[in-house]
């Protein structure tokens, strides 16, 4: 199979998956416990009556069966309307589009943080290994990814904040001050990687192909890094790419935390309140997200590896 | 994970006050600009947390977005909760027709809204034709209005469908019923609701800048009819989290952090900042009560005996001071003191007794015939479910777990039935419980609202017990004029407290911190106004 077909064959599996996961987030969402409108009334503030609950149901379009509601809902949401939100009574893309930015900025910093403080440890640790520094090394990455990470948002915001005053404790969704939030997301996945790259990194070292690079005389270090630091993140890239799709996702406990206004925090509030349009496009978008980064990744990999058959 | 996640910070934060960290707290609020008006010195800024948006931008004094206390600051209303009384506001003094119907307001002369248009009699017709005689606000008793009538510029006459005596009350809610300029809705729609522009009010502060999710400030409305507020600016900043706004205000970013409807402060965290001298605590008992619920549809419940036995089984001394670290009072009543027309003058409340419970119970004819350690009737064990919900307060928890472990000791198996918010609604709505924690209200729905949610209907939602008689008793006050209103509440709370329909818990208290410089800081026991900020003042 051609590499081209193979792309169009993926792209085209794309719409059976979302197609699942429409009906997913539409039932999941529907079947949860509680009455919708019940839900929507408190969250707007008001008292639930019979008469304010039968009119809101009634507002909603909620009183109609659900595998109408279902597909009306599908009508528009292929066109990327998802409707208003019940509580706000904006458009739900609005509402997501103007939080978005905001997550992305997060999961970029902190997928780039992690990287870097990945890569950077595990050739530390090779390079050393055996001796102190990749024990401490391989101590504290283990440590650090099982930290849940609101331990590690207080501790840096103690530190940091109000001790050092480096930071201000209001991050305000300022791009200045995404530096603590990042950093506290990526000390996780950086241990993680750091793991990773290492014990690949050490297989590499003892491969035929660098033990060539040594004998062109190319030092240890230049070895490492021009030869073997590429095929020993290679194995991590879909482990870095599902992990960003988690970052795109949001994280309530950081943005609530560091007053960082991202779509985390809003789809927790929007679940509370049973926000149904507002959770729907966020599984619908979170899903296409995933699918799209698997296929991102499948690609990068048949052009970076040519090993890789196509079947 | 909450209760470890609370340990932690409190661990954090006293290890923080130990080490005397750097930085002084508070004061480091640097300030430019002086749109504030203030008579030469240095402009007077105050940061408040608060723990979501303003909604500035939808602050429709008809709608509901928004924190309420917020609109009390923009928006005045014809009437003011004093708590025990309802005083006047923009309603200068009035008069009620003898059927309760008709109510005459005489309206408060020279007052103008903060965009210099006049406020009278035009304006609250304007504003009452916005939101009366709308479903979305029937649970009002002010929204059902059959005519309203301009008398004069100042004195407007409105009569309601029914004799409610809680329309003077309802007058004072954050809203639908505040007052804003009609210059500020533009007529659009081809109704009489318009469309909103921004939110101007006659009330004390306006809205000077708003950025969504992020912060919103406040200055002095120079129109204002009252006293001038002390301070020149009040700027709110969002922070969902309640441990960072602990932080923020350790950090000096922020002067006054706590509040229910502003920004609640946790107990572990009020305590690290009442032991730390660089900062000043505030307590204030709230209106709110915490009590069990029965299911009146279970069987162990039908028996008075068995209700009061539970009463007398929960030490509510040990639970607030042990607990809950005395931050609270022990209730008699399920109602609380300072909610308006409450009275315990009848009500000796039932002290802790286990041998008396358990007297009762074997009077009720419990027994351990099969010495397990719980009880039984009819080879039937005494065992039942407890159900309640931290999302909305987190001591709760601890309420359950103590309950669990006090009524053991009777010989009562409880089984805590912990679940999220709306599972919670749902659950405690279709009666599927035994027992459940509940509460009533931390503001102006005391106590007409909340007696008609737990006692007065006859519909079985919500409703903590259902007796027809208390039910047409509820009824009866509700519409009762004069001195009968008094009457017939006390024999409301006489009539609870006597068949044991509920086991009242305890008050909490309401809990502030504020940095060094704030001077002058009055909590207010309804969550609604939360803070008197007026008389709010700062060293410079």
């Amino acid at each position: 199979m051609s590499k081209k077909r193979f792309v169009i064959k993926r792209i085209l599996q794309i719409i059976p998956m979302l197609f699942i996961a429409s009906i997913l987030a539409f039932g999941l969402s529907h079947a949860s416990r509680g009455e919708v409108a019940n839900s929507v009334i408190r969250s707007r503030g008001m008292q639930p009556t019979p008469e304010t609950i039968e009119a809101v149901r009634e507002e909603l379009g909620l009183d109609k069966p659900v595998h109408i509601q279902y597909f009306s809902w599908l009508k528009d949401a292929v066109r990327l309307d998802f409707g208003n939100s019940f509580l706000t009574d904006e458009p739900v893309m609005e509402e997501i589009a103007q939080r978005f930015p905001n997550t992305l900025l997060l999961a970029v910093v902190t997928t780039a943080f992690s990287i870097i403080f990945g890569i950077f440890f595990a050739i530390l640790s090779v390079k050393y290994k055996g001796r102190p520094p990749d024990h401490i090394i391989r101590v504290v990455s283990t440590a650090g990814a099982s930290i849940p990470d609101f331990v590690l948002a207080f501790l840096f915001l103690f530190i940091f904040a109000i001790n050092l005053k480096f930071f201000p404790v209001i991050s305000g969704s300022l791009p200045q001050n995404v530096i603590l939030p990042a950093l506290t997301l990526s000390i996780p996945l950086s241990a993680i990687y750091t793991r990773l790259i290492r014990n690949d990194l050490i297989d590499i070292m003892d491969s035929d192909y660098i033990k060539t690079a040594r004998a062109k005389g190319l030092s240890e270090n230049q070895a490492m890094i021009r030869h073997g630091l590429k095929n020993a993140v290679l194995p991590s890239v879909t482990l870095i790419g599902s992990n960003l799709g988690f970052l795109l996702a949001g994280s309530f406990t950081i943005e609530s935390i560091f007053s960082w206004n991202g779509i985390g925090k809003f789809v927790f509030d929007s679940v509370k309140a049973k926000d149904l349009p507002v959770i729907q496009a966020f599984i619908i978008i979170v899903s296409a997200t995933f699918i799209l980064l698997n296929l991102i990744i499948d690609i990068i990999y048949i052009y970076l590896d040519p090993k890789i058959k196509l079947t | 994970m909450k209760k470890r996640f609370a340990i932690f910070t409190g661990a954090l934060l006293t290890a923080m006050s130990v080490a005397g960290c750097a930085g002084g707290g508070g004061g480091g609020e640097a300030t430019t600009g002086s749109n504030g008006g203030s008579e030469g010195g240095a402009e007077k800024v105050v940061t408040v947390a608060i723990s979501s948006d303003g909604a500035m931008d939808k602050l429709d004094a008809a709608t509901y977005n928004g924190p309420h206390p917020i609109y009390l600051m923009i928006y005045d209303g014809l009437t003011w909760d004093e708590g025990t009384t309802v005083a006047p506001l923009l309603a200068e003094s009035w008069d009620i027709s003898d059927d309760g119907k008709a109510y005459t307001f005489k309206l408060k002369e020279n007052v103008k809204f903060s965009d210099g248009t006049d406020f009278d009699a035009e304006a609250v017709e304007f504003n009452m034709k916005r939101w009366v005689n709308n479903k979305d606000h029937e649970s009002v008793t002010a929204s059902m209005v059959e005519k309203m009538e301009v008398v004069d510029k100042n004195t407007i006459k409105i009569t309601y469908k029914t004799a409610s005596n809680a329309i003077l009350k309802e007058l004072t809610y954050p809203r639908p019923t505040r007052i804003l300029s009609p210059a500020s809705i533009t007529m659009d729609t081809g109704d009489d609701f318009g469309t909103f522009t921004k939110p101007v009010g006659s009330g004390q502060w306006m809205l000077d800048s708003y950025k969504e999710n992020q912060e919103f400030t406040l200055v002095p409305n120079p129109e204002y009819w009252g006293e001038k507020p002390k301070v020149d600016k009040i700027v709110f900043k969002v922070i969902p989290d309640g441990e960072a706004r602990t932080m923020a205000l350790q950090s000096g970013e922020v002067d006054i952090i706590g509040g229910d409807l502003i920004g609640k402060l946790s107990t572990e965290s009020y305590n690290t900042l009442k032991n730390d001298s660089r900062f000043k605590t505030y307590e204030v008992n709230s209106i709110v009560s915490y009590f069990l619920a029965f299911n009146q549809d279970v069987d162990w419940f039908k028996d008075l005996k068995v209700r009061q036995a539970i009463n007398m089984a929960i030490n509510k001394e040990a639970m607030v001071n042990d607990l809950m670290g005395g931050l609270g009072t022990p209730a008699k009543s399920v109602f609380a003191p300072g909610s308006q027309y409450y009275n315990d003058s009848d009500i000796s409340g039932y002290s802790y007794n286990l041998e008396e419970a358990k007297k009762l119970l074997s009077e009720a004819g419990l027994t351990d015939s099969d010495n397990d350690g719980i009880l039984e009737k009819d080879g039937k064990p005494f065992e039942i479910s407890l159900l309640l919900t931290a999302d909305q307060v987190p001591e709760w928890k601890t309420i359950g777990e103590f309950t669990q472990s006090e009524l053991s000791k009777l010989g009562i198996k409880v089984n805590l039935n912990t679940v999220d918010d709306n599972a919670y609604d749902d659950m405690r709505d279709k009666r599927e419980f035994d027992l459940c924690v509940r509460r009533t209200s931390s503001d102006s729905w005391m106590p007409h609202g909340v007696i008609q949610d737990l006692f007065g209907v006859e519909n079985p939602k919500m409703q903590a017990w259902i007796d027809p008689e208390l039910v047409s008793l509820v009824e009866k006050t509700l519409v009762s004029q004069g001195d009968d209103i008094q009457k017939n509440y006390n024999k409301i709370f006489n009539m609870i407290y006597e068949n044991a329909y509920a086991v009242p818990l305890y008050i909490p208290v309401t809990t502030y911190a504020t940095s060094e410089k704030v001077t002058t800081f009055k909590p207010i026991a309804n969550a609604y106004a939360a803070i008197d900020w007026g008389s709010l003042e700062i060293s410079e």
